[in-house]
Protein backbone atom coordinates (compact mmCIF):
# COMPACT_ATOMS: atom_id res chain seq x y z
CA UNK A 1 0.00 0.00 0.00
CA UNK A 2 1.39 3.33 -1.03
CA UNK A 3 1.61 5.68 2.23
CA UNK A 4 1.56 9.11 2.33
CA UNK A 5 5.36 10.14 3.80
CA UNK A 6 4.70 13.83 6.49
CA UNK A 7 8.23 14.85 4.87
CA UNK A 8 6.48 14.34 0.63
CA UNK A 9 3.71 16.42 2.10
CA UNK A 10 5.90 19.14 3.50
CA UNK A 11 7.80 19.60 0.91
CA UNK A 12 4.56 20.06 -1.22
CA UNK A 13 3.88 22.91 1.20
CA UNK A 14 6.85 23.91 1.00
CA UNK A 15 6.70 24.66 -3.05
CA UNK A 16 3.05 25.79 -2.62
CA UNK A 17 3.89 28.45 -0.28
CA UNK A 18 7.00 29.46 -2.22
CA UNK A 19 5.33 30.06 -5.60
CA UNK A 20 3.08 31.40 -4.39
CA UNK A 21 -0.13 29.51 -6.22
CA UNK A 22 -2.91 29.05 -5.27
CA UNK A 23 -3.08 25.11 -5.71
CA UNK A 24 -0.44 22.21 -6.67
CA UNK A 25 -2.09 18.62 -6.98
CA UNK A 26 0.15 15.46 -7.67
CA UNK A 27 -1.23 11.57 -7.67
CA UNK A 28 0.39 8.85 -7.53
CA UNK A 29 -0.63 5.14 -6.77
CA UNK A 30 -4.12 5.86 -7.05
CA UNK A 31 -3.81 8.70 -3.66
CA UNK A 32 -4.05 12.16 -5.00
CA UNK A 33 -2.61 15.00 -2.80
CA UNK A 34 -3.76 18.47 -3.55
CA UNK A 35 -2.44 21.90 -1.70
CA UNK A 36 -4.53 24.45 -1.45
CA UNK A 37 -3.84 28.03 -0.35
CA UNK A 38 -6.85 29.11 2.13
CA UNK A 39 -7.22 30.68 5.46
CA UNK A 40 -9.88 28.29 6.61
CA UNK A 41 -9.73 24.95 8.21
CA UNK A 42 -9.80 21.86 6.15
CA UNK A 43 -10.54 18.75 7.01
CA UNK A 44 -8.27 15.65 6.45
CA UNK A 45 -10.25 13.12 4.53
CA UNK A 46 -8.08 9.66 4.10
CA UNK A 47 -8.18 6.16 4.81
CA UNK A 48 -4.60 6.47 5.85
CA UNK A 49 -4.20 9.42 8.42
CA UNK A 50 -6.25 9.98 11.31
CA UNK A 51 -8.23 12.76 11.13
CA UNK A 52 -7.05 15.46 13.20
CA UNK A 53 -9.01 18.43 13.32
CA UNK A 54 -6.99 22.31 13.16
CA UNK A 55 -5.86 23.09 16.35
CA UNK A 56 -7.70 26.09 18.46
CA UNK A 57 -3.94 27.97 18.74
CA UNK A 58 -1.62 28.28 15.90
CA UNK A 59 1.44 26.30 17.07
CA UNK A 60 3.36 28.42 14.43
CA UNK A 61 6.45 25.97 13.17
CA UNK A 62 7.16 24.88 9.65
CA UNK A 63 4.06 25.45 7.99
CA UNK A 64 2.94 28.27 6.46
CA UNK A 65 -0.09 29.61 7.81
CA UNK A 66 -2.73 29.13 5.21
CA UNK A 67 -1.37 26.49 3.75
CA UNK A 68 -3.60 23.21 4.52
CA UNK A 69 -2.65 19.73 3.18
CA UNK A 70 -6.09 18.09 1.97
CA UNK A 71 -6.06 14.70 0.58
CA UNK A 72 -8.79 13.18 -1.25
CA UNK A 73 -8.42 9.58 -2.11
CA UNK A 74 -8.98 9.04 -6.34
CA UNK A 75 -11.51 6.66 -7.75
CA UNK A 76 -8.82 3.68 -7.93
CA UNK A 77 -8.51 3.13 -4.05
CA UNK A 78 -11.78 4.91 -3.18
CA UNK A 79 -13.53 3.47 -0.10
CA UNK A 80 -15.97 4.11 1.71
CA UNK A 81 -15.07 7.95 3.50
CA UNK A 82 -14.28 7.13 7.29
CA UNK A 83 -16.26 8.96 9.85
CA UNK A 84 -14.49 11.64 11.11
CA UNK A 85 -12.72 10.43 14.93
CA UNK A 86 -13.50 12.23 17.94
CA UNK A 87 -10.41 14.13 19.37
CA UNK A 88 -8.50 12.89 22.13
CA UNK A 89 -9.75 14.02 25.28
CA UNK A 90 -8.96 17.77 26.28
CA UNK A 91 -7.34 17.80 23.13
CA UNK A 92 -9.40 21.04 20.97
CA UNK A 93 -12.56 22.02 20.67
CA UNK A 94 -15.31 20.04 17.95
CA UNK A 95 -16.49 22.54 15.53
CA UNK A 96 -15.13 24.39 12.66
CA UNK A 97 -12.79 27.25 14.09
CA UNK A 98 -13.24 30.48 12.39
CA UNK A 99 -9.58 32.28 11.45
CA UNK A 100 -8.80 36.00 10.90
CA UNK A 101 -8.50 36.04 7.28
CA UNK A 102 -6.28 39.29 7.67
CA UNK A 103 -4.27 41.03 10.34
CA UNK A 104 -6.30 44.10 11.84
CA UNK A 105 -8.63 45.08 15.17
CA UNK A 106 -11.31 42.75 16.26
CA UNK A 107 -14.38 44.24 16.60
CA UNK A 108 -17.76 42.34 17.69
CA UNK A 109 -20.06 44.97 16.49
CA UNK A 110 -20.11 47.66 13.80
CA UNK A 111 -20.57 50.65 16.57
CA UNK A 112 -19.96 50.90 19.89
CA UNK A 113 -22.96 51.91 20.85
CA UNK A 114 -24.82 48.60 18.74
CA UNK A 115 -25.71 45.11 19.68
CA UNK A 116 -22.68 42.07 18.71
CA UNK A 117 -22.82 40.84 15.80
CA UNK A 118 -23.19 36.88 17.65
CA UNK A 119 -22.49 35.67 21.42
CA UNK A 120 -21.73 32.27 22.82
CA UNK A 121 -24.58 30.24 21.60
CA UNK A 122 -26.19 32.44 18.97
CA UNK A 123 -27.21 30.19 15.80
CA UNK A 124 -25.37 31.43 12.48
CA UNK A 125 -26.37 30.86 8.82
CA UNK A 126 -24.09 30.74 6.11
CA UNK A 127 -23.28 34.05 4.80
CA UNK A 128 -24.25 35.95 8.49
CA UNK A 129 -21.76 38.44 9.94
CA UNK A 130 -19.56 37.43 13.13
CA UNK A 131 -17.43 40.35 13.59
CA UNK A 132 -15.39 42.95 11.97
CA UNK A 133 -11.52 43.08 11.96
CA UNK A 134 -10.41 46.71 10.59
CA UNK A 135 -7.13 47.41 8.68
CA UNK A 136 -6.43 50.60 7.62
CA UNK A 137 -9.59 51.82 8.21
CA UNK A 138 -10.83 49.29 6.04
CA UNK A 139 -14.23 47.55 7.69
CA UNK A 140 -13.86 43.96 6.54
CA UNK A 141 -16.84 42.33 7.54
CA UNK A 142 -16.14 38.03 8.42
CA UNK A 143 -19.11 35.98 7.47
CA UNK A 144 -19.52 33.09 8.57
CA UNK A 145 -19.12 29.98 5.97
CA UNK A 146 -21.00 27.28 7.68
CA UNK A 147 -24.30 26.95 9.70
CA UNK A 148 -23.68 26.13 13.73
CA UNK A 149 -24.10 27.38 16.90
CA UNK A 150 -21.46 29.53 18.39
CA UNK A 151 -19.33 27.60 21.06
CA UNK A 152 -16.54 30.03 21.92
CA UNK A 153 -15.59 32.92 21.32
CA UNK A 154 -11.84 33.35 21.04
CA UNK A 155 -11.18 37.37 21.17
CA UNK A 156 -11.95 40.04 23.52
CA UNK A 157 -13.99 42.63 21.47
CA UNK A 158 -10.87 45.72 20.33
CA UNK A 159 -8.41 43.25 20.09
CA UNK A 160 -5.53 43.22 17.62
CA UNK A 161 -5.51 40.08 16.27
CA UNK A 162 -2.98 38.42 13.59
CA UNK A 163 -3.54 36.23 10.74
CA UNK A 164 -4.65 32.77 11.02
CA UNK A 165 -5.61 33.50 14.35
CA UNK A 166 -8.87 31.43 15.42
CA UNK A 167 -11.90 33.85 16.18
CA UNK A 168 -14.83 31.50 16.85
CA UNK A 169 -15.35 27.98 17.28
CA UNK A 170 -18.82 26.84 15.33
CA UNK A 171 -20.29 23.52 15.99
CA UNK B 1 -30.94 62.06 -13.52
CA UNK B 2 -29.83 64.68 -11.56
CA UNK B 3 -28.61 67.86 -12.58
CA UNK B 4 -25.22 67.26 -10.92
CA UNK B 5 -24.91 63.54 -12.58
CA UNK B 6 -25.51 64.50 -15.53
CA UNK B 7 -22.83 67.22 -15.34
CA UNK B 8 -20.64 64.88 -14.18
CA UNK B 9 -21.06 62.20 -16.62
CA UNK B 10 -20.34 64.60 -19.55
CA UNK B 11 -17.23 65.21 -18.35
CA UNK B 12 -16.04 61.70 -17.75
CA UNK B 13 -13.10 60.93 -19.16
CA UNK B 14 -12.77 57.50 -17.21
CA UNK B 15 -13.22 53.76 -18.79
CA UNK B 16 -14.85 52.45 -15.74
CA UNK B 17 -15.66 54.95 -13.45
CA UNK B 18 -18.68 56.61 -13.01
CA UNK B 19 -20.22 55.57 -16.13
CA UNK B 20 -22.75 53.58 -13.77
CA UNK B 21 -23.84 56.17 -11.52
CA UNK B 22 -26.88 56.44 -9.05
CA UNK B 23 -27.35 59.57 -7.54
CA UNK B 24 -29.52 60.88 -4.24
CA UNK B 25 -31.27 63.66 -2.91
CA UNK B 26 -30.64 62.20 0.40
CA UNK B 27 -29.72 58.44 1.50
CA UNK B 28 -28.97 56.61 4.54
CA UNK B 29 -25.57 56.21 3.88
CA UNK B 30 -23.29 55.93 0.09
CA UNK B 31 -22.03 52.53 1.49
CA UNK B 32 -24.90 50.90 2.45
CA UNK B 33 -26.31 51.13 -1.28
CA UNK B 34 -22.77 50.83 -2.70
CA UNK B 35 -22.98 47.68 -0.89
CA UNK B 36 -26.37 46.31 -1.61
CA UNK B 37 -25.65 47.24 -5.71
CA UNK B 38 -22.30 45.37 -5.16
CA UNK B 39 -23.98 41.97 -3.89
CA UNK B 40 -26.82 43.01 -6.82
CA UNK B 41 -23.36 42.56 -9.25
CA UNK B 42 -22.98 46.42 -9.82
CA UNK B 43 -19.61 46.35 -12.17
CA UNK B 44 -16.37 47.63 -10.72
CA UNK B 45 -16.34 51.81 -10.69
CA UNK B 46 -19.92 51.75 -10.25
CA UNK B 47 -20.75 55.09 -8.01
CA UNK B 48 -23.21 56.04 -5.94
CA UNK B 49 -23.54 60.01 -5.12
CA UNK B 50 -25.66 61.49 -2.62
CA UNK B 51 -26.02 65.17 -1.49
CA UNK B 52 -26.96 64.35 1.66
CA UNK B 53 -26.66 60.87 4.01
CA UNK B 54 -28.87 61.17 7.29
CA UNK B 55 -26.77 57.94 8.35
CA UNK B 56 -23.12 58.58 6.98
CA UNK B 57 -20.93 56.22 8.71
CA UNK B 58 -17.39 57.41 9.70
CA UNK B 59 -14.95 54.83 11.19
CA UNK B 60 -16.43 52.96 14.18
CA UNK B 61 -19.89 53.90 13.91
CA UNK B 62 -19.03 57.68 13.65
CA UNK B 63 -21.41 60.16 12.31
CA UNK B 64 -20.08 61.94 9.19
CA UNK B 65 -21.45 65.55 9.08
CA UNK B 66 -21.97 66.97 5.65
CA UNK B 67 -24.01 70.04 4.41
CA UNK B 68 -26.68 69.21 2.00
CA UNK B 69 -25.47 70.32 -1.64
CA UNK B 70 -22.35 71.30 -0.95
CA UNK B 71 -19.90 68.76 -0.60
CA UNK B 72 -19.03 65.40 -2.54
CA UNK B 73 -19.99 62.44 -0.87
CA UNK B 74 -20.12 58.93 -3.02
CA UNK B 75 -19.17 55.36 -2.57
CA UNK B 76 -17.31 53.17 -5.60
CA UNK B 77 -17.57 49.61 -6.03
CA UNK B 78 -14.21 48.39 -6.56
CA UNK B 79 -13.45 44.50 -7.23
CA UNK B 80 -9.63 44.26 -6.50
CA UNK B 81 -7.26 41.71 -7.47
CA UNK B 82 -5.43 41.88 -4.29
CA UNK B 83 -4.15 39.04 -1.90
CA UNK B 84 -6.40 39.83 1.32
CA UNK B 85 -3.22 40.98 3.18
CA UNK B 86 -2.50 44.02 0.99
CA UNK B 87 -6.40 44.94 0.65
CA UNK B 88 -4.40 48.43 2.50
CA UNK B 89 -3.16 49.64 -0.80
CA UNK B 90 -6.44 50.12 -1.79
CA UNK B 91 -6.72 53.20 1.31
CA UNK B 92 -3.33 53.94 0.41
CA UNK B 93 -4.23 54.82 -3.22
CA UNK B 94 -7.30 56.14 -2.93
CA UNK B 95 -5.55 58.89 -0.52
CA UNK B 96 -2.91 59.67 -3.09
CA UNK B 97 -5.94 59.73 -5.72
CA UNK B 98 -7.58 62.29 -3.93
CA UNK B 99 -4.32 64.54 -3.20
CA UNK B 100 -3.86 64.24 -7.18
CA UNK B 101 -7.36 65.61 -7.72
CA UNK B 102 -7.39 68.22 -5.48
CA UNK B 103 -3.85 69.62 -6.15
CA UNK B 104 -4.90 69.33 -10.14
CA UNK B 105 -7.79 72.00 -8.94
CA UNK B 106 -5.26 74.05 -7.09
CA UNK B 107 -1.81 73.60 -6.85
CA UNK B 108 -1.22 76.07 -4.20
CA UNK B 109 -3.48 73.65 -1.85
CA UNK B 110 -1.51 72.70 1.58
CA UNK B 111 -2.42 69.10 1.01
CA UNK B 112 -1.14 66.12 3.77
CA UNK B 113 -2.41 62.82 4.12
CA UNK B 114 -2.74 61.82 7.74
CA UNK B 115 -2.32 57.83 8.13
CA UNK B 116 -4.05 55.88 7.11
CA UNK B 117 -6.58 57.81 4.70
CA UNK B 118 -7.54 61.33 6.34
CA UNK B 119 -6.84 64.09 3.70
CA UNK B 120 -5.53 67.25 5.63
CA UNK B 121 -5.36 71.11 4.10
CA UNK B 122 -3.25 73.69 6.44
CA UNK B 123 -3.11 70.87 9.10
CA UNK B 124 -7.56 69.93 9.09
CA UNK B 125 -9.38 67.08 7.63
CA UNK B 126 -11.35 68.11 4.57
CA UNK B 127 -11.77 64.51 3.30
CA UNK B 128 -12.45 61.18 5.18
CA UNK B 129 -12.99 57.65 3.45
CA UNK B 130 -14.15 54.59 5.08
CA UNK B 131 -13.88 51.36 3.03
CA UNK B 132 -16.04 48.46 3.94
CA UNK B 133 -15.76 44.98 2.29
CA UNK B 134 -17.22 41.53 3.01
CA UNK B 135 -14.97 38.29 3.70
CA UNK B 136 -15.21 34.88 3.88
CA UNK B 137 -18.54 33.92 1.32
CA UNK B 138 -15.76 32.20 -0.86
CA UNK B 139 -16.86 35.35 -3.50
CA UNK B 140 -14.27 37.38 -5.23
CA UNK B 141 -13.55 40.44 -2.85
CA UNK B 142 -15.72 43.56 -3.06
CA UNK B 143 -14.64 46.69 -1.10
CA UNK B 144 -16.66 49.90 -1.28
CA UNK B 145 -14.57 52.89 -0.94
CA UNK B 146 -16.43 55.54 0.41
CA UNK B 147 -15.21 59.21 0.12
CA UNK B 148 -16.71 62.54 1.59
CA UNK B 149 -15.01 65.36 0.44
CA UNK B 150 -16.00 69.12 2.14
CA UNK B 151 -16.12 71.31 -1.09
CA UNK B 152 -18.12 74.58 -0.48
CA UNK B 153 -19.24 74.21 3.18
CA UNK B 154 -18.26 76.96 5.28
CA UNK B 155 -19.78 76.10 8.49
CA UNK B 156 -18.87 72.79 10.74
CA UNK B 157 -20.83 72.25 13.82
CA UNK B 158 -19.16 73.44 17.03
CA UNK B 159 -17.47 69.92 18.20
CA UNK B 160 -16.03 69.72 14.17
CA UNK B 161 -15.24 73.18 13.93
CA UNK B 162 -12.02 73.48 15.32
CA UNK B 163 -10.46 70.27 12.94
CA UNK B 164 -12.38 70.27 9.96
CA UNK B 165 -11.94 72.57 7.12
CA UNK B 166 -13.54 72.97 2.92
CA UNK B 167 -11.81 73.31 -0.53
CA UNK B 168 -13.53 76.94 0.04
CA UNK B 169 -12.21 77.82 3.16
CA UNK B 170 -8.58 77.28 2.11
CA UNK B 171 -8.94 78.44 -1.89
CA UNK B 172 -11.40 81.49 -0.61
CA UNK B 173 -13.71 80.48 -3.46
CA UNK B 174 -16.50 77.52 -4.27
CA UNK B 175 -15.13 75.18 -6.34
CA UNK B 176 -17.89 73.83 -9.20
CA UNK B 177 -18.59 70.06 -7.55
CA UNK B 178 -18.92 68.05 -11.62
CA UNK B 179 -15.55 69.00 -12.76
CA UNK B 180 -14.09 67.90 -9.72
CA UNK B 181 -15.92 64.88 -9.19
CA UNK B 182 -14.55 64.31 -12.99
CA UNK B 183 -10.79 64.29 -12.06
CA UNK B 184 -11.36 62.13 -8.45
CA UNK B 185 -12.87 59.34 -10.58
CA UNK B 186 -9.75 59.83 -13.60
CA UNK B 187 -7.40 59.98 -10.38
CA UNK B 188 -9.24 57.04 -8.42
CA UNK B 189 -9.06 54.93 -11.84
CA UNK B 190 -5.71 55.78 -12.79
CA UNK B 191 -4.01 55.15 -9.36
CA UNK B 192 -6.18 52.40 -8.78
CA UNK B 193 -4.87 50.53 -11.58
CA UNK B 194 -1.31 51.64 -10.94
CA UNK B 195 -2.41 49.59 -7.25
CA UNK B 196 -2.05 45.85 -9.14
CA UNK B 197 1.02 46.98 -11.58
CA UNK B 198 3.46 49.06 -8.70
CA UNK B 199 2.14 49.17 -5.48
CA UNK B 200 5.66 50.36 -4.24
CA UNK B 201 5.04 53.39 -6.27
CA UNK B 202 2.04 53.90 -4.86
CA UNK B 203 3.68 54.15 -1.14
CA UNK B 204 6.44 56.07 -2.43
CA UNK B 205 3.57 58.56 -3.49
CA UNK B 206 2.10 58.35 -0.47
CA UNK B 207 4.79 59.15 1.84
CA UNK B 208 5.77 62.35 -0.13
CA UNK B 209 2.28 63.28 1.03
CA UNK B 210 2.51 62.07 4.50
CA UNK B 211 2.27 64.12 7.67
CA UNK B 212 3.70 62.25 9.74
CA UNK B 213 6.89 60.70 8.46
CA UNK B 214 9.99 61.11 10.49
CA UNK B 215 7.90 62.74 13.21
CA UNK B 216 6.74 61.32 17.01
CA UNK B 217 3.68 59.92 16.58
CA UNK B 218 1.40 58.11 18.83
CA UNK B 219 -1.05 55.13 17.70
CA UNK B 220 -3.86 55.51 20.62
CA UNK B 221 -4.62 51.69 19.62
CA UNK B 222 -5.33 48.85 21.12
CA UNK B 223 -2.88 48.49 21.96
CA UNK B 224 -1.73 52.55 22.52
CA UNK B 225 2.19 52.80 20.69
CA UNK B 226 4.36 56.06 20.26
CA UNK B 227 7.07 55.72 17.99
CA UNK B 228 8.67 57.34 14.77
CA UNK B 229 6.40 57.46 11.79
CA UNK B 230 9.19 54.84 9.42
CA UNK B 231 6.71 55.15 6.18
CA UNK B 232 4.55 52.92 5.41
CA UNK B 233 4.52 49.01 3.95
CA UNK B 234 2.87 48.04 0.71
CA UNK B 235 -0.29 45.78 2.43
CA UNK B 236 -1.06 49.53 3.75
CA UNK B 237 0.48 49.18 7.39
CA UNK B 238 2.04 52.13 9.19
CA UNK B 239 5.91 51.62 10.08
CA UNK B 240 6.93 52.67 13.65
CA UNK B 241 10.10 52.55 14.96
CA UNK B 242 9.55 52.05 18.23
CA UNK B 243 12.13 51.28 21.22
CA UNK B 244 11.27 47.63 21.19
CA UNK B 245 11.73 47.95 17.40
CA UNK B 246 10.22 48.63 14.16
CA UNK B 247 6.47 47.78 14.62
CA UNK B 248 3.83 47.81 11.58
CA UNK B 249 0.25 49.35 12.69
CA UNK B 250 -2.57 47.95 10.61
CA UNK B 251 -5.07 50.27 12.60
CA UNK B 252 -6.17 53.03 15.07
CA UNK B 253 -6.67 56.70 15.36
CA UNK B 254 -2.89 58.65 14.89
CA UNK B 255 -2.11 61.99 16.70
CA UNK B 256 0.87 63.79 16.22
CA UNK B 257 2.86 63.35 19.82
CA UNK B 258 5.23 65.61 19.96
CA UNK B 259 5.98 68.63 17.41
CA UNK B 260 8.54 68.60 15.03
CA UNK B 261 12.44 69.50 15.94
Amino acid sequence: MFRLGLARIRALIKVAAESGVAEVEIEEKGVRILVRQQAQPVVLQTPYMPVVPPPVTHAGGPTPPGYMPQIVPTQANAQPAPKAETPQEGSVPQGTVVRAPIVGTFFRRSAPDAAPYVEVGSMVAVGDTLCIIEAMKNMNEIDSEVAGTIKEILVQDAEAVSYDQPLFVIT
Amino acid sequence: MSTLAAEIQALLTTQQFGRALRTYTEVDSTNAQALAWAEAGAAQGSVVLAEYQHRGRGRLGRRWEAAPGLNLLFSIVLRPRLELSHLGLITLSASVAVVDALQQTDAALPVAVKWPNDIMLAGRKCCGMLLESSLGTGDATVVVLGIGLNVNQRIFPPALEPHATSMLLEMGRPVPRAPLMARMLASLERRLATMHQRPAGICSDYMRHMQSLGLTVHVKGPPPVTGTALGVATTGALRLRTPAGERLIHAGDLELAIAPA
